[in-house]
């Protein structure tokens, strides 16, 4: 057992927590209000070398443990969630799978660029009538020589109008339901290849979640991740890491709503003391911030455990939903504390709250979290 | 090929000092460390000399905890690092430190620059710098916004309260450096990582030729300033924004605070 | 019988500085020597003010002022000073240190208060960047201190008749630094120490072109325009010698006007002592209102043509 961050872990979260207050932080509100990609932040992320964290130095990352991960992942969704969710899909979702399943060709060609900034990726399952239902995908993929053709739409993609290259999944056999279900890398290039429309959403406005479109797709034989019909389980266990990432995304909110609240409650003067002097206001903090603890050991502990090559499906489904609902009731706490001004975009607690619902719902929602613990508990 | 040197100071986080009581008293107790603000700079600016220039940088600093300090200044640029970690180095004053790290430059030897930052983040006495040019018996060079090096010294710009000093001079020198002449990194991840690779060498307070270190100042007491001020909101009570800025002009009026 | 020496390249310190001089050797009937960078006049100024010997430190042409250091360790040496009081330019700061290190003495930067017995010195200092204040002690002498311009007060009236002797000291044969070229300072840049009113730009404001709202209230007053760090290094609205804190100005006026200025430690340094400080912000919670005498809670953009139109009916009156 140790308690106690790395001198390197400790290092990473205050270089990230400083690039964050300095260059993320500042332009949040306004990525959120003008629905804008913070194109200048990839290239300094790229600088920094943090697009690429958990894949070794030798294809194009850096090479540190998945707890590091963890904290740039935290510290940046503190400063601003959609910069976090677009670093933690870029990498849980596209860089780690490719590094998992890709032959050594697809690493040079594909891992490589991706992991040291120079490309971003996304990941591709969501369908219009196949969220939770990942069996019930009507995007197909058949073999035509030396090409694969897809044909069908994504929904939902993180990254999507800003992404170089797509993991993809598709049905190689219909017939199999989820075994059917094959994962192919995919360039923004590849004829058929279109991004549809872009999602307007309640949060994280800063990151793009668009369609994406597949009409007769010529996809390279030699793309296919893994064999075929090996597709759901590199889903499933990309969507592992992803959860961490996202519970981490969760843990940055909700760390965030805190400091505001204790801020704010310093500062606020109500019959002549702050408010924090209050102990209705005192209990609350006393509870986000027990919450949030919880959900930092959580997440930490699953992150560990995948370091350390341990199974962690169930502990990583425990920590996005419970630093998710964590982050969603700090943001409304959080509201509350800041009264009539965090209602209002003076203070940056409602973007909290709005930012914080999404970490309830994708890649995998509460309910599918709860699945996934009852299923490692009963079978 | 030059040897640089940039010292630094393993300071206490001012933001993490809170004031209490009446007797405004510091408490010290969730205190993290740092490199000072200004040192930041001076070690920019080595790191700078070194990727361009291919000037041979090295980072020297003292104290009582400094080790914790080490991977993060290796981080920041320089390719090793030597210093002094000694426990009577608890309370230093600048007397001190210059001396301390007089003797680590010497025993380094042969450095034909050395940058510091204008003063520190927590005392700002200001004066390792020039201490460290007379026990060094190199040129002081100043408050410096700009610095070049020449082929046998360095051309830097000084900025003064009336205006820019230029100088010029051969040979070794110690130059402190504002924070305007540079923006410093914040360090990549790879830096970081890469930072366990690079050497640091602990010297011994003994090594270095000092053997006693007496204080020249003694502190009595450190406290919290205390601001007394009258606070008092002129625009209370729904006034408007005009009757706010006539009374407060009154005010200072009958203050005699307006010419 | 206490020794002292006072050092300076600006005359009107070296005056303030000769009075806390006079003040401290005044038990004993010592003596006070001032190094000056001045004119013959000024050297008659300086005994008028207080010194019993003047010695004119030139500021040379080719090579810079500090080089004096090794004349000055020799006279000290020779002289046997108690307390060397040294003005706290950037000059002044760097001549000091380095004076200290060659006489292994104390220094201490930038003190706020002085006292003296005879056998030991108490001094005052601020630390980390304003937020606390150090009381010193010290047994050692020859004892150092710098002091800024404005810490202690000149004589409100010379005496004429004081007599004193004046030599001009000659710089080492050999310097370490050749100066290649002076820019003086553009004219036109203010001088914030001597305005008694001081409006203060802070991060409020969001817009450059909102700057003249502070300029035309600063108009009114009699004043100066000021600002804080980021105004002037980060977004350059302002020139950098307007910028006030603990690495930059540090001010004194009767009236210090915070606008959009949200009132951090280091900024705080800066207009510590002056006499009134007046906050405007649009934050209710603002720390700068808790180190405020006055303060006004609401939009820049109204609230200081507000002030302007106020003062300008005044000063009509």
């Amino acid at each position: 057992m140790n308690y106690k961050l790395t001198e390197e872990q400790e290092l990473i979260k205050q270089m990230v927590r400083e690039f964050a207050e300095t260059e993320v932080k500042p332009i949040a509100a306004e990525i959120d209000k003008n629905h804008r990609f913070p194109v200048e932040t990839m290239e300094k992320l790229k600088d920094l070398s943090l697009m690429g964290v958990i894949i070794p130095e030798e294809y194009g990352g850096t090479g540190a443990d998945s707890i590091s991960y963890m904290i740039v992942i935290e510290e940046l969704s503190r400063a601003c969630a959609s910069t976090g969710i677009i670093v933690a899909t870029h990498i849980s979702l596209c860089c780690y799978p490719i590094f998992k399943y890709g032959t050594e060709e697809q690493k040079q060609k594909y891992l490589t660029p991706l992991a040291s900034g120079e490309k971003l990726g996304a990941f591709c399952l969501t369908e219009p009538g196949a969220g939770t239902d990942a069996a019930a995908q009507l995007t197909t993929a058949v073999l035509d020589g030396d090409h694969y053709v897809l044909n069908g739409s994504k929904c939902f993609i993180t990254n999507g109008g800003y992404a170089d290259t797509f993991i993809v999944m598709a049905m190689t056999d219909k017939s199999k339901g989820t075994k059917g279900i094959s994962a192919f890398i995919v360039e923004k290039d590849f004829p058929g290849f279109s991004v549809g429309q872009s999602e307007d959403k309640l949060g994280i406005k800063g990151s793009s979640t668009t369609e994406i479109i597949f009409k007769d797709c010529r996809v390279p034989k030699e793309n296919i991740l893994g064999a075929e019909s090996q597709g759901f389980k590199i889903a499933m266990h990309s969507l592992d890491v992803g959860r961490i990432g996202v519970g981490a995304q969760a843990l940055g909110i909700a760390q965030a709503c805190l400091d505001e609240s204790i801020k704010y409650a310093k500062e606020r003067q109500q019959f002549g003391k702050p408010i924090g002097s209050f102990q209705a206001i005192q209990w609350i903090l006393a509870d986000m911030a027990t919450k949030i603890q919880c959900s930092r050991h959580l997440i930490y502990h699953a992150a560990w455990l995948k370091e350390n090559n341990l199974p962690f499906s169930a502990e990583a489904a425990m920590a996005k939903l419970y630093a998710s609902e964590t982050a969603m009731e700090a943001s409304v706490k959080a509201i509350q504390i800041h009264g009539g001004h965090g209602y209002t975009t003076n203070y940056p607690v409602e973007r909290f709250f709005r930012d914080a619902k999404i970490t309830e719902i994708y890649e995998g929602t509460s309910e599918v979290m709860k699945m996934v613990i009852a299923g490692n508990l009963l079978r | 090929m030059k040897k640089i040197v940039a010292c630094y100071k393993w300071v206490v986080d001012e933001a993490d000092i809170r004031v209490e009581g009446k007797a405004r008293s510091l408490n010290f107790d969730r205190i993290k460390y740092k490199i000072s603000e200004y040192d930041r700079n001076a070690i920019e600016v080595g790191a700078s000399f070194n990727e361009k220039q291919g000037c041979q940088f090295l980072a020297v600093t003292c104290g009582a905890n400094v080790e914790a300090s080490l991977k993060d200044v290796l981080s920041r640029g320089p390719e090793s690092i030597a210093y002094v970690n000694d426990g009577a180095l608890e309370e230093t004053d600048s007397s001190v430190t210059s001396k301390v790290l007089a003797g680590i430059i010497k025993k380094i030897g042969e450095v034909d620059l050395v940058i510091c930052g204008e003063g520190s983040s927590d005392g700002y006495s200001q004066q390792v710098g020039p201490r460290l040019a007379a026990l060094l018996g190199y040129a002081s060079v100043t408050f410096v916004n700009k610095l070049e090096l020449t082929e046998d010294g360095i051309r830097a710009e000084r900025k003064l309260e009336d205006g820019v000093e230029v100088v010029e001079l051969t040979g070794p020198a110690v130059v402190t450096v504002l924070p305007d002449i540079n923006k410093p990194r914040i360090p990549s991840l790879k830096q970081i990582l890469a930072a366990k690779k690079k050497t640091s060498e602990k010297l011994e307070l003994a090594a270095i030729g000092l053997d006693s270190l007496a204080l020249k100042q003694k502190t009595l007491d450190v406290s919290g300033t205390v601001m007394e001020r009258k606070n008092i909101q002129i625009n209370s009570g729904g006034m408007t924004i005009e009757e706010a800025a006539q009374k407060l002009v009154q005010q200072l009026k009958a203050d005699g605070s307006l010419a | 019988m206490s020794n002292l020496w006072i050092i300076s390249n600006t005359v009107e310190t070296a005056y303030e500085m000769l009075a806390k001089a006079r003040e401290l050797v005044s038990d004993s009937g010592g003596s006070v020597t001032a190094f000056l960078n001045g004119s013959e006049y000024q050297a008659q100024e300086a005994i008028s003010y207080g010194a019993d010997l003047v010695k004119l430190m030139r500021m040379p042409e080719k090579t810079a002022w500090e080089e004096y250091v090794p004349v000055l360790v020799q006279e000290a040496q020779g002289q046997k000073p108690d307390i060397i009081l040294v003005g706290a330019t950037r000059r002044g700061k760097d001549l000091a240190a380095q004076l200290a290190a060659h006489l292994d003495c104390p220094c201490v930067t930038e003190c706020k208060t002085i006292q003296y017995d005879g056998s030991k010195a108490i001094l005052k200092r601020m630390v980390y960047g304003g937020l606390a204040e150090k009381t010193i002690e010290c047994n050692e002498f020859p004892l150092i201190a710098t002091v800024t311009g404005r810490t202690f007060s000149k004589w409100e009236v010379k005496e004429t008749a004081r007599q004193g002797t004046v030599s001009t000291l000659a710089l080492p044969n050999v310097v370490k630094m050749q100066v290649v070229e002076r820019r003086p300072k553009p004219k036109e840049t203010v001088n914030l120490k001597d305005a008694p009113f001081v409006v203060g730009v802070g991060r409020g404001f969001s817009e450059a072109s909102d700057v003249k709202l502070a300029e035309e209230l600063a108009q009114a007053m009699g004043g100066e325009v000021a600002c804080s760090r980021p105004i002037a290094e980060d977004l350059h609205w302002l020139p950098e010698d307007r910028y006030i804190g603990i690495s930059g100005q540090v001010i004194k006026p009767d009236v210090y006007l915070a606008a959009g200025i949200s009132g951090q430690v280091q900024h705080v340094y800066g207009i510590r002592d002056a006499k009134t400080i007046v906050a405007v912000n649009k934050n209710e919670n603002a720390p700068i209102f808790q180190v405020a005498d006055y303060y006004i809670v609401g939009d820049l953009k109204e609230v200081l043509p507000a002030l302007t139109k106020a003062a300008q009916e005044v000063k009509g009156s």
